[in-house]
């Protein structure tokens, strides 16, 4: 499994397209630090990161998370490659776990260069003092946000799977921005999975209930783990 | 002594969309076989490799690979087998190099040196380090033919392996398929449409046509059942075949009906043949050289034109 993961990593070398999606969602921490010291209102930490982490973890990171997706999948399409792969002497289903590992690690990195960065750039332009408790706090929001997240990937790759097709991927990404908003706004979201990775992110501000959150995010997980493994098992002739 | 079979299907079917592409074809590939695989295009050859290679469902029918029967989820035994695909495609952006230390790693080889040997093998040592995207069409598929190497195949499964290489480059290949069964015995199942490419390489062939295996047979049954031979009408049957033994020292003749006689041996000697029949009282009504080289019997089996 590391040689295949290694590899599907190492497929991405050169890749513009993941360089692109990592620096979209690095690229709102680096514009709020940028304007912050022209801003002529008092910056707080609050204030601050609540900037950055609204607009990555609800509208921004879905669509970035389900191209990164599409891209994993699709370019064995697209690159005509699809043959090679199914010529290895390894399962269908460990291609697939491998494609899933790679990208809970891109994820990963993108949550953490975002943490870096947002709370990095903040000691340069905030002046208040940051607290351990809000820190910490934050940190383990990032943490929670990252497992929702990951909740989430199977069903995005069921949905991707579908339509094979990078221009159906960024439709869905752009349903599934505005239904976040939407169901943002009726006050909705803890039955949208979509937003599930804001959930966390919501709750440092104001109270909400996280067993239900918890619990539709193993929902969405098996839920979009059974749907990837009736796809897997449809695919007969490549 | 038992032969080792590579490779055996067994009424192998598969329909797409109710149309039958491959129709029960019963193949035998024996260790250390260069079987050539010989269709039309749309003939259905790719369709059986890809049943072979568990990337098209079967049907109806039974494969026995390494003398296993291969089951739906069976995957281990392509550790074993080479492939190069009818236009080997590589991720794009990478280098020759790079694409074939996925390979490796997919494929679970744990010598990193092979990449270099068999980027030597193909002459691509050099181009190496440039991305694919640069790569011409021949260089791709000297690289395709480099990753099917890479594991060491003891079976080795080519798909149009010349496709889009010049004269050199198919010499080439042929030298290193006809290298890696001579010294390795690798087994070798090569997919072209043009009989040509194949005839100095495989020891066995099979003929398939619109999804049927109509022929299958040695190279030299093939050769033997196809040769020249001069066909000489006579008025004196008996005679003529014991001057034929005597004084022309021929013993390759059959004999038919019509007092023909056709004689497989010492073709250029038709000159002689005559005179010692004239001599020796036996009139030749009709003399000619007859045969069909194996491309006409190809094209006659298949029942397509030469210039196809």
């Amino acid at each position: 499994m590391f040689d295949l993961v290694y590899s599907e990593i190492f497929k991405l070398k050169k890749s513009k397209t993941i360089i692109f999606l990592i620096l979209s969602s690095i690229l709102f921490p680096i514009f709020w630090c940028l304007i912050t010291p022209f801003n002529t209102q008092k910056q707080t930490w609050v204030i601050y990161t609540s900037n950055s982490e609204d607009i990555m973890f609800m509208l921004v990171g879905i669509i970035v998370f389900i191209l990164l997706s599409s891209y994993i999948f699709l370019r064995e399409y697209s690159d005509n490659t699809l043959k090679v792969l199914y010529s290895y002497p390894v399962s269908k289903t460990s291609i697939f776990i491998s494609k899933v590992l790679t990208i809970y690690i891109l994820i990963a990195l993108i949550y953490l260069l975002h943490f870096i960065i947002v709370f990095g750039s903040g000691l340069l332009v905030i002046h208040e003092s940051l607290t351990k408790v809000f820190f910490y706090k934050h940190m383990l929001a990032y943490i929670s946000s990252m497992i929702f997240q990951f909740s989430l990937v199977p069903l995005l790759i069921f949905l991707i799977n579908i339509f094979k097709n990078t221009t159906a991927s960024a439709m869905i990404s752009v349903f599934a921005l505005f239904s976040n908003f939407y169901m943002y706004e009726i006050g909705r979201y803890n039955y949208w999975p979509f937003i599930l990775p804001y959930i966390p992110i919501m709750n440092l501000s104001r109270a909400i209930d996280i067993i239900s959150t918890m619990n539709l995010s193993i929902g969405v997980f098996i839920t979009g783990t059974l749907l990837c493994i009736f796809q897997l098992t449809r695919v007969k002739d490549v | 002594m038992t032969v080792e079979m590579i490779l055996k299907t067994s009424g192998l079917t598969k329909k797409y969309n109710n149309k039958i592409v491959v129709n029960k074809i019963n193949m035998t590939i024996n260790k250390g076989d260069i079987y050539g695989f010989l269709g039309r295009n749309g003939a259905g050859k790719t369709t059986v490799l890809k049943m072979i290679m568990s990337q098209a469902s079967i049907d109806s029918g039974s494969i026995d690979i390494f003398g296993q029967n291969l089951k739906d989820n069976d995957y281990k035994y392509k550790s074993r087998i080479g492939m190069l695909l009818e236009t080997p495609t590589f991720y794009p952006k990478l280098t020759g190099k790079d694409n074939l230390e996925i390979h490796r790693r997919c494929m679970g080889i744990q010598d990193k040196k092979r990449i270099d040997d068999v980027l030597a093998l193909v002459d691509l040592s050099t181009e190496g380090n440039k991305s694919v995207s640069k790569y011409s069409l021949g260089m791709k598929q000297r690289l395709g033919v480099a990753r099917a190497l890479l594991n060491s195949p003891e079976f080795l499964i080519l798909d149009e392996p010349t496709n889009g290489l010049d004269p050199v480059g198919i010499s080439h290949i042929r030298e290193i398929i006809l290298k890696l069964n001579k010294e390795r015995n690798t087994t070798v199942l090569i997919c072209s449409h043009i009989l040509s490419e194949i005839e100095h390489m495989a020891t066995k062939i099979g003929i398939i046509h619109n999804g049927i295996l109509i022929k299958e047979a040695l190279y030299k049954e093939l050769e033997e059942k196809n040769k020249t031979y001069i066909q000489i009408k006579v008025n004196n049957q008996k005679k003529a075949a014991t001057i034929l033994e005597q004084k022309c020292g021929i013993n390759q003749y059959k004999v038919y009906e019509d007092d023909i006689i056709c004689i497989f041996d010492k073709l250029d000697e038709a000159e002689n043949i005559n005179k010692q029949m004239l001599i020796n009282g036996v009139l030749i009504k009709e003399l000619r050289v007859n045969g069909q080289t194996l491309e006409d019997y190809f094209f006659r089996l298949t029942g397509g034109e030469k210039n196809v």
